[in-house]
Protein backbone atom coordinates (compact mmCIF):
# COMPACT_ATOMS: atom_id res chain seq x y z
CA UNK A 1 0.00 0.00 0.00
CA UNK A 2 1.46 3.28 -1.06
CA UNK A 3 0.22 5.97 1.26
CA UNK A 4 1.97 8.81 3.02
CA UNK A 5 0.99 11.43 5.60
CA UNK A 6 0.45 15.09 4.77
CA UNK A 7 0.86 17.82 7.28
CA UNK A 8 0.01 21.51 6.87
CA UNK A 9 0.31 24.36 9.37
CA UNK A 10 -1.49 27.55 8.33
CA UNK A 11 1.23 29.79 9.68
CA UNK A 12 2.49 32.67 7.57
CA UNK A 13 3.75 31.41 5.18
CA UNK A 14 2.12 27.98 5.56
CA UNK A 15 4.38 25.08 6.44
CA UNK A 16 3.75 22.03 4.24
CA UNK A 17 5.44 18.68 4.80
CA UNK A 18 4.68 15.16 3.63
CA UNK A 19 6.19 11.82 4.51
CA UNK A 20 8.09 11.13 1.29
CA UNK A 21 11.53 12.25 0.17
CA UNK A 22 10.81 14.33 -2.91
CA UNK A 23 8.71 17.47 -3.37
CA UNK A 24 5.05 16.73 -4.07
CA UNK A 25 2.42 18.98 -5.64
CA UNK A 26 -0.96 18.70 -3.91
CA UNK A 27 -3.76 19.92 -6.20
CA UNK A 28 -6.14 22.64 -5.05
CA UNK A 29 -8.94 21.34 -2.85
CA UNK A 30 -10.92 22.33 0.21
CA UNK A 31 -7.73 22.92 2.20
CA UNK A 32 -5.42 24.38 -0.44
CA UNK A 33 -6.72 27.32 -2.48
CA UNK A 34 -4.32 26.53 -5.29
CA UNK A 35 -1.79 23.83 -6.14
CA UNK A 36 0.81 23.72 -3.41
CA UNK A 37 4.25 22.16 -3.12
CA UNK A 38 4.77 19.94 -0.10
CA UNK A 39 8.34 19.41 1.01
CA UNK A 40 9.57 15.90 1.59
CA UNK A 41 10.10 15.19 5.26
CA UNK A 42 11.59 11.79 4.54
CA UNK A 43 10.89 9.08 7.03
CA UNK A 44 11.17 11.68 9.72
CA UNK A 45 7.58 12.72 10.18
CA UNK A 46 5.40 10.58 12.36
CA UNK A 47 1.79 11.30 13.01
CA UNK A 48 -0.03 9.47 15.80
CA UNK A 49 -3.56 8.11 15.76
CA UNK A 50 -6.26 10.70 15.49
CA UNK A 51 -9.43 10.41 17.50
CA UNK A 52 -12.72 12.15 17.07
CA UNK A 53 -14.19 14.47 19.65
CA UNK A 54 -16.26 12.07 21.74
CA UNK A 55 -18.03 12.54 25.03
CA UNK A 56 -16.81 16.07 25.34
CA UNK A 57 -13.21 15.01 25.76
CA UNK A 58 -10.94 16.09 22.99
CA UNK A 59 -7.81 14.48 21.79
CA UNK A 60 -4.45 16.14 22.14
CA UNK A 61 -1.60 14.86 20.03
CA UNK A 62 2.03 15.63 19.53
CA UNK A 63 3.61 15.58 16.11
CA UNK A 64 7.35 15.24 16.15
CA UNK A 65 9.87 15.84 13.41
CA UNK A 66 13.33 14.60 14.23
CA UNK A 67 16.61 14.79 12.39
CA UNK A 68 16.11 18.50 11.97
CA UNK A 69 18.82 20.77 10.64
CA UNK A 70 20.21 23.31 13.07
CA UNK A 71 18.83 26.16 10.97
CA UNK A 72 15.31 24.73 11.08
CA UNK A 73 15.56 24.30 14.81
CA UNK A 74 16.50 27.96 15.21
CA UNK A 75 13.57 28.97 13.00
CA UNK A 76 11.18 26.87 15.04
CA UNK A 77 12.29 28.67 18.14
CA UNK A 78 11.93 32.09 16.56
CA UNK A 79 8.63 31.37 14.85
CA UNK A 80 7.01 29.60 17.78
CA UNK A 81 4.83 32.59 18.61
CA UNK A 82 3.34 32.87 15.11
CA UNK A 83 2.42 29.20 15.00
CA UNK A 84 0.27 29.26 18.12
CA UNK A 85 -3.38 29.12 17.18
CA UNK A 86 -2.73 28.32 13.52
CA UNK A 87 -4.93 25.73 11.85
CA UNK A 88 -3.24 22.38 11.31
CA UNK A 89 -4.45 19.93 8.67
CA UNK A 90 -3.47 16.30 8.69
CA UNK A 91 -4.17 14.08 5.71
CA UNK A 92 -3.08 11.14 3.62
CA UNK A 93 -1.82 11.01 0.06
CA UNK A 94 -2.45 7.81 -1.93
CA UNK A 95 -0.26 6.68 -4.82
CA UNK A 96 -0.69 4.22 -7.68
CA UNK A 97 1.78 1.58 -8.88
CA UNK A 98 3.81 4.20 -10.72
CA UNK A 99 4.04 6.44 -7.65
CA UNK A 100 1.61 8.93 -9.12
CA UNK A 101 -0.67 10.78 -6.73
CA UNK A 102 -4.23 9.51 -7.10
CA UNK A 103 -6.06 10.88 -4.09
CA UNK A 104 -5.67 13.22 -1.16
CA UNK A 105 -7.75 12.59 1.92
CA UNK A 106 -7.79 15.15 4.71
CA UNK A 107 -8.38 13.47 8.03
CA UNK A 108 -8.53 16.21 10.59
CA UNK A 109 -8.37 19.91 11.19
CA UNK A 110 -6.63 20.75 14.41
CA UNK A 111 -5.29 23.79 16.18
CA UNK A 112 -1.62 24.34 16.86
CA UNK A 113 -0.80 24.99 20.46
CA UNK A 114 2.87 25.16 21.20
CA UNK A 115 6.15 24.25 19.60
CA UNK A 116 8.92 22.77 21.65
CA UNK A 117 12.39 21.93 20.48
CA UNK A 118 14.77 19.34 21.74
CA UNK A 119 18.48 18.96 21.21
CA UNK A 120 20.13 15.94 22.80
CA UNK A 121 23.68 14.67 22.51
CA UNK A 122 23.93 11.01 21.54
CA UNK A 123 26.43 8.42 20.39
CA UNK A 124 26.19 9.47 16.75
CA UNK A 125 26.19 13.20 17.31
CA UNK A 126 23.32 15.39 18.41
CA UNK A 127 19.70 14.48 17.83
CA UNK A 128 17.43 17.40 17.25
CA UNK A 129 13.67 17.29 17.13
CA UNK A 130 10.75 19.68 16.94
CA UNK A 131 7.47 18.76 18.59
CA UNK A 132 4.22 20.50 17.84
CA UNK A 133 1.42 20.03 20.34
CA UNK A 134 -1.99 20.31 18.75
CA UNK A 135 -5.57 19.89 19.88
CA UNK A 136 -8.89 19.43 18.15
CA UNK A 137 -10.24 22.60 16.65
CA UNK A 138 -12.45 23.61 19.55
CA UNK A 139 -10.60 22.41 22.59
CA UNK A 140 -9.60 24.40 25.61
CA UNK A 141 -8.13 23.52 28.95
CA UNK A 142 -11.46 23.49 30.82
CA UNK A 143 -13.00 20.41 32.39
CA UNK A 144 -15.05 18.23 30.12
CA UNK A 145 -18.77 19.04 30.21
CA UNK A 146 -21.18 16.30 31.25
CA UNK A 147 -21.70 14.35 28.11
CA UNK A 148 -23.26 11.11 29.30
CA UNK A 149 -26.47 10.94 31.30
CA UNK A 150 -27.02 9.11 34.53
CA UNK A 151 -30.24 8.35 36.36
CA UNK A 152 -29.27 10.91 39.01
CA UNK A 153 -28.88 13.63 36.37
CA UNK A 154 -32.33 12.91 35.05
CA UNK A 155 -33.93 12.85 38.50
CA UNK A 156 -32.49 16.28 39.21
CA UNK A 157 -34.43 17.62 36.21
CA UNK A 158 -37.56 15.45 36.45
CA UNK A 159 -37.76 13.68 39.83
CA UNK A 160 -40.48 11.27 38.72
CA UNK A 161 -39.07 10.26 35.34
CA UNK A 162 -37.82 6.67 35.40
CA UNK A 163 -36.57 6.61 31.80
CA UNK A 164 -32.91 6.24 32.85
CA UNK A 165 -33.58 3.71 35.63
CA UNK A 166 -31.49 0.97 34.13
CA UNK A 167 -28.63 3.06 32.75
CA UNK A 168 -26.26 1.84 35.45
CA UNK A 169 -26.90 -1.75 34.41
CA UNK A 170 -26.15 -1.22 30.76
CA UNK A 171 -22.62 -1.93 29.76
CA UNK A 172 -20.85 -3.81 27.04
CA UNK A 173 -21.68 -7.51 27.08
CA UNK A 174 -24.85 -7.21 29.17
CA UNK A 175 -28.10 -8.73 27.84
CA UNK A 176 -31.24 -6.83 28.72
CA UNK A 177 -34.64 -8.23 28.43
CA UNK A 178 -37.37 -6.13 26.83
CA UNK A 179 -41.11 -6.62 26.58
CA UNK A 180 -43.61 -8.01 29.10
CA UNK A 181 -42.41 -10.63 31.54
CA UNK A 182 -43.50 -14.20 30.92
CA UNK A 183 -46.64 -15.32 32.74
CA UNK B 1 39.98 27.64 -5.23
CA UNK B 2 37.43 25.22 -6.68
CA UNK B 3 35.19 23.45 -4.19
CA UNK B 4 34.92 19.72 -4.03
CA UNK B 5 32.19 18.92 -6.56
CA UNK B 6 32.67 15.43 -7.94
CA UNK B 7 34.16 12.25 -6.58
CA UNK B 8 35.20 9.20 -8.47
CA UNK B 9 35.12 6.48 -5.86
CA UNK B 10 36.78 3.73 -7.85
CA UNK B 11 40.12 5.42 -7.40
CA UNK B 12 40.18 3.83 -3.92
CA UNK B 13 39.52 0.27 -5.15
CA UNK B 14 36.63 -0.72 -2.92
CA UNK B 15 36.11 -4.45 -2.57
CA UNK B 16 32.34 -4.07 -2.26
CA UNK B 17 30.17 -1.48 -3.87
CA UNK B 18 26.45 -1.44 -3.19
CA UNK B 19 24.56 1.38 -4.88
CA UNK B 20 20.79 1.00 -5.00
CA UNK B 21 17.43 2.67 -4.55
CA UNK B 22 16.07 1.99 -1.07
CA UNK B 23 12.49 2.26 0.15
CA UNK B 24 11.11 3.14 3.52
CA UNK B 25 8.81 0.32 4.62
CA UNK B 26 6.37 0.30 7.50
CA UNK B 27 4.66 -2.80 8.81
CA UNK B 28 0.94 -2.29 8.48
CA UNK B 29 0.12 -4.80 11.21
CA UNK B 30 -1.11 -8.38 11.05
CA UNK B 31 -4.79 -9.23 10.71
CA UNK B 32 -6.53 -12.10 12.52
CA UNK B 33 -6.10 -14.26 9.44
CA UNK B 34 -2.36 -13.78 9.64
CA UNK B 35 -2.03 -11.53 6.63
CA UNK B 36 -0.09 -8.33 6.85
CA UNK B 37 0.39 -5.50 4.46
CA UNK B 38 3.39 -3.24 4.28
CA UNK B 39 3.04 0.48 3.81
CA UNK B 40 5.44 2.40 1.61
CA UNK B 41 5.28 6.07 2.56
CA UNK B 42 8.36 7.51 0.89
CA UNK B 43 7.03 8.35 -2.56
CA UNK B 44 9.35 6.09 -4.56
CA UNK B 45 12.62 5.66 -2.71
CA UNK B 46 16.00 7.34 -2.79
CA UNK B 47 19.57 6.43 -3.68
CA UNK B 48 21.92 4.96 -1.16
CA UNK B 49 25.47 3.75 -1.66
CA UNK B 50 27.71 1.68 0.59
CA UNK B 51 31.34 1.34 -0.33
CA UNK B 52 33.33 -0.98 1.89
CA UNK B 53 36.69 -2.63 2.00
CA UNK B 54 38.83 -0.08 0.26
CA UNK B 55 42.42 -1.18 0.40
CA UNK B 56 44.92 1.48 -0.33
CA UNK B 57 47.91 3.12 1.22
CA UNK B 58 50.99 0.97 0.71
CA UNK B 59 54.53 2.29 0.66
CA UNK B 60 54.33 3.46 -2.95
CA UNK B 61 53.99 7.05 -3.96
CA UNK B 62 50.67 6.41 -5.71
CA UNK B 63 49.29 4.95 -2.52
CA UNK B 64 50.42 7.95 -0.57
CA UNK B 65 48.38 10.08 -2.94
CA UNK B 66 45.39 7.78 -2.49
CA UNK B 67 45.45 8.17 1.27
CA UNK B 68 45.82 11.90 1.02
CA UNK B 69 43.04 12.25 -1.54
CA UNK B 70 40.81 10.12 0.72
CA UNK B 71 41.51 12.48 3.59
CA UNK B 72 40.88 15.49 1.40
CA UNK B 73 37.57 14.02 0.28
CA UNK B 74 36.46 13.21 3.82
CA UNK B 75 37.33 16.72 4.92
CA UNK B 76 35.45 18.15 1.96
CA UNK B 77 32.32 16.14 2.76
CA UNK B 78 32.05 17.17 6.37
CA UNK B 79 29.12 19.25 7.49
CA UNK B 80 26.62 17.80 5.02
CA UNK B 81 28.26 19.03 1.82
CA UNK B 82 26.44 17.60 -1.22
CA UNK B 83 28.58 16.17 -3.99
CA UNK B 84 28.11 14.40 -7.32
CA UNK B 85 29.08 10.77 -6.88
CA UNK B 86 30.15 8.81 -9.97
CA UNK B 87 28.79 5.28 -9.85
CA UNK B 88 31.76 3.90 -11.82
CA UNK B 89 29.65 1.10 -13.28
CA UNK B 90 30.19 1.41 -17.01
CA UNK B 91 30.09 -2.35 -17.48
CA UNK B 92 26.39 -2.38 -16.68
CA UNK B 93 25.51 0.49 -18.97
CA UNK B 94 24.46 0.21 -22.65
CA UNK B 95 28.02 0.89 -23.84
CA UNK B 96 31.13 -1.11 -24.58
CA UNK B 97 34.58 -0.49 -23.23
CA UNK B 98 36.16 -1.06 -19.89
CA UNK B 99 36.26 1.56 -17.27
CA UNK B 100 39.53 3.35 -16.62
CA UNK B 101 39.88 5.05 -13.27
CA UNK B 102 41.77 8.30 -13.49
CA UNK B 103 45.29 8.57 -12.21
CA UNK B 104 45.94 9.67 -8.68
CA UNK B 105 48.20 12.56 -9.56
CA UNK B 106 46.97 15.11 -9.05
CA UNK B 107 43.99 13.96 -6.93
CA UNK B 108 41.15 14.25 -9.44
CA UNK B 109 38.58 15.77 -7.13
CA UNK B 110 37.72 18.95 -8.95
CA UNK B 111 38.43 18.27 -12.60
CA UNK B 112 35.50 16.70 -14.44
CA UNK B 113 37.23 16.54 -17.81
CA UNK B 114 38.71 13.14 -17.02
CA UNK B 115 35.29 11.53 -16.78
CA UNK B 116 33.80 12.66 -20.08
CA UNK B 117 33.28 9.81 -22.53
CA UNK B 118 31.41 9.05 -25.72
CA UNK B 119 28.93 6.21 -25.76
CA UNK B 120 25.16 6.16 -25.47
CA UNK B 121 23.48 9.35 -26.60
CA UNK B 122 19.96 9.87 -25.29
CA UNK B 123 17.38 12.58 -24.79
CA UNK B 124 13.80 12.95 -23.63
CA UNK B 125 11.10 12.62 -26.33
CA UNK B 126 8.14 13.12 -24.04
CA UNK B 127 7.24 12.93 -20.39
CA UNK B 128 4.43 10.39 -19.97
CA UNK B 129 3.33 10.88 -16.38
CA UNK B 130 4.25 13.04 -13.41
CA UNK B 131 3.22 16.43 -12.10
CA UNK B 132 3.86 19.97 -13.34
CA UNK B 133 7.20 20.19 -15.16
CA UNK B 134 7.74 16.45 -14.98
CA UNK B 135 8.14 16.38 -11.20
CA UNK B 136 7.69 12.85 -9.83
CA UNK B 137 7.46 11.33 -13.32
CA UNK B 138 8.30 7.62 -13.50
CA UNK B 139 7.66 6.94 -17.21
CA UNK B 140 9.28 8.84 -20.07
CA UNK B 141 9.79 8.29 -23.78
CA UNK B 142 13.40 8.61 -24.87
CA UNK B 143 15.39 8.69 -28.08
CA UNK B 144 18.58 6.70 -27.68
CA UNK B 145 21.50 5.68 -29.89
CA UNK B 146 23.51 3.24 -27.84
CA UNK B 147 26.23 0.68 -28.48
CA UNK B 148 24.23 -1.99 -26.64
CA UNK B 149 20.45 -2.29 -26.51
CA UNK B 150 18.54 -1.17 -23.46
CA UNK B 151 17.26 -4.18 -21.55
CA UNK B 152 16.31 -2.68 -18.18
CA UNK B 153 18.45 -2.21 -15.09
CA UNK B 154 20.55 0.51 -16.68
CA UNK B 155 20.91 3.84 -14.96
CA UNK B 156 20.88 7.30 -16.40
CA UNK B 157 21.54 10.78 -15.09
CA UNK B 158 19.53 13.90 -15.81
CA UNK B 159 20.40 17.38 -14.66
CA UNK B 160 17.92 19.77 -13.10
CA UNK B 161 18.82 23.47 -12.75
CA UNK B 162 18.38 23.51 -8.97
CA UNK B 163 18.22 19.87 -7.86
CA UNK B 164 21.41 19.15 -9.75
CA UNK B 165 22.56 15.80 -11.11
CA UNK B 166 20.15 12.98 -10.30
CA UNK B 167 20.05 9.36 -11.25
CA UNK B 168 17.28 6.94 -12.22
CA UNK B 169 17.28 3.17 -12.69
CA UNK B 170 15.26 1.62 -15.51
CA UNK B 171 12.59 -0.90 -14.52
CA UNK B 172 11.22 -1.79 -17.95
CA UNK B 173 11.74 -0.89 -21.60
CA UNK B 174 9.07 -0.84 -24.30
CA UNK B 175 9.55 -0.12 -28.01
CA UNK B 176 7.68 2.85 -29.41
CA UNK B 177 8.02 4.57 -32.75
CA UNK B 178 11.17 6.65 -32.74
CA UNK B 179 12.50 5.46 -29.43
CA UNK B 180 11.82 3.65 -26.19
CA UNK B 181 9.34 4.07 -23.40
CA UNK B 182 11.11 3.50 -20.11
CA UNK B 183 9.74 3.12 -16.63
CA UNK B 184 12.17 3.85 -13.83
CA UNK B 185 12.73 4.56 -10.16
CA UNK B 186 13.04 6.77 -8.16
CA UNK B 187 10.63 9.48 -9.42
CA UNK B 188 12.08 12.56 -11.13
CA UNK B 189 13.48 15.16 -8.76
CA UNK B 190 12.68 18.77 -9.57
CA UNK B 191 11.45 18.15 -13.10
CA UNK B 192 12.40 17.07 -16.61
CA UNK B 193 11.52 18.46 -20.03
CA UNK B 194 11.36 17.33 -23.65
CA UNK B 195 14.82 17.52 -25.17
CA UNK B 196 16.72 17.17 -21.91
CA UNK B 197 19.84 15.03 -22.37
CA UNK B 198 20.11 11.74 -20.48
CA UNK B 199 23.58 10.50 -19.62
CA UNK B 200 23.90 6.72 -19.77
CA UNK B 201 27.70 6.83 -19.94
CA UNK B 202 28.37 8.17 -16.51
CA UNK B 203 25.55 7.61 -14.04
CA UNK B 204 26.00 9.84 -11.05
CA UNK B 205 23.92 11.34 -8.31
CA UNK B 206 24.03 14.22 -5.88
CA UNK B 207 24.64 12.69 -2.48
CA UNK B 208 25.73 13.49 1.03
CA UNK B 209 27.77 11.42 3.43
CA UNK B 210 25.74 9.37 5.91
CA UNK B 211 28.61 7.70 7.74
CA UNK B 212 31.24 9.11 10.00
CA UNK B 213 34.64 9.87 8.51
CA UNK B 214 37.13 7.04 8.87
CA UNK B 215 40.75 6.77 7.97
CA UNK B 216 42.20 3.69 9.62
CA UNK B 217 45.87 3.26 8.85
CA UNK B 218 47.35 -0.15 9.50
CA UNK B 219 50.96 -0.06 10.71
CA UNK B 220 51.04 3.53 9.63
CA UNK B 221 51.01 2.58 5.97
CA UNK B 222 48.11 0.48 4.73
CA UNK B 223 44.61 1.78 4.93
CA UNK B 224 41.16 0.31 4.85
CA UNK B 225 38.11 2.48 4.53
CA UNK B 226 34.39 2.47 4.03
CA UNK B 227 31.88 5.10 3.10
CA UNK B 228 28.09 5.44 3.05
CA UNK B 229 26.34 8.08 1.01
CA UNK B 230 22.63 8.88 0.61
CA UNK B 231 20.89 11.00 -1.98
CA UNK B 232 20.73 14.64 -0.99
CA UNK B 233 17.01 15.34 -0.66
CA UNK B 234 17.22 18.73 0.98
CA UNK B 235 15.15 21.12 -1.13
CA UNK B 236 17.42 23.48 -3.08
CA UNK B 237 17.49 27.04 -1.85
Amino acid sequence: MRVSPLFRIASDPPARVWGGVNSLIIPADSVEDEDAVYLGGGALVSIPDLEQLINGTADRIDITVSGVAAVTLALATEEAASVKGAAVHVGLAYFDDDWQLIEVEWLAELRADSITTDNQPGENGRTRSITLSIGSDDTDRSMAPIASWTDADQHRISPTDRFFDHIAGISAGTSRRFGPADG
Amino acid sequence: MPALRTIHLCQWNFADTDIRVVNTELDGGTSLSGLSENIYPDGGGYWRGDWTGADFGGPGDDDRAAVLSWRAMQAGLSGGVAINVRFCDRHHQPVYGTHQPPSFQPPPLTDESEYVSIGAEASVLSVVNGQAGGLNATIIDIAIASERPLIGGERFTYVHPTWGERCAEIISVEDISGGKRVKFQPPIRGGIAVGDPLDFDNPRCRMIRASQATNALNMGLWATASLTMVEDMRPPE
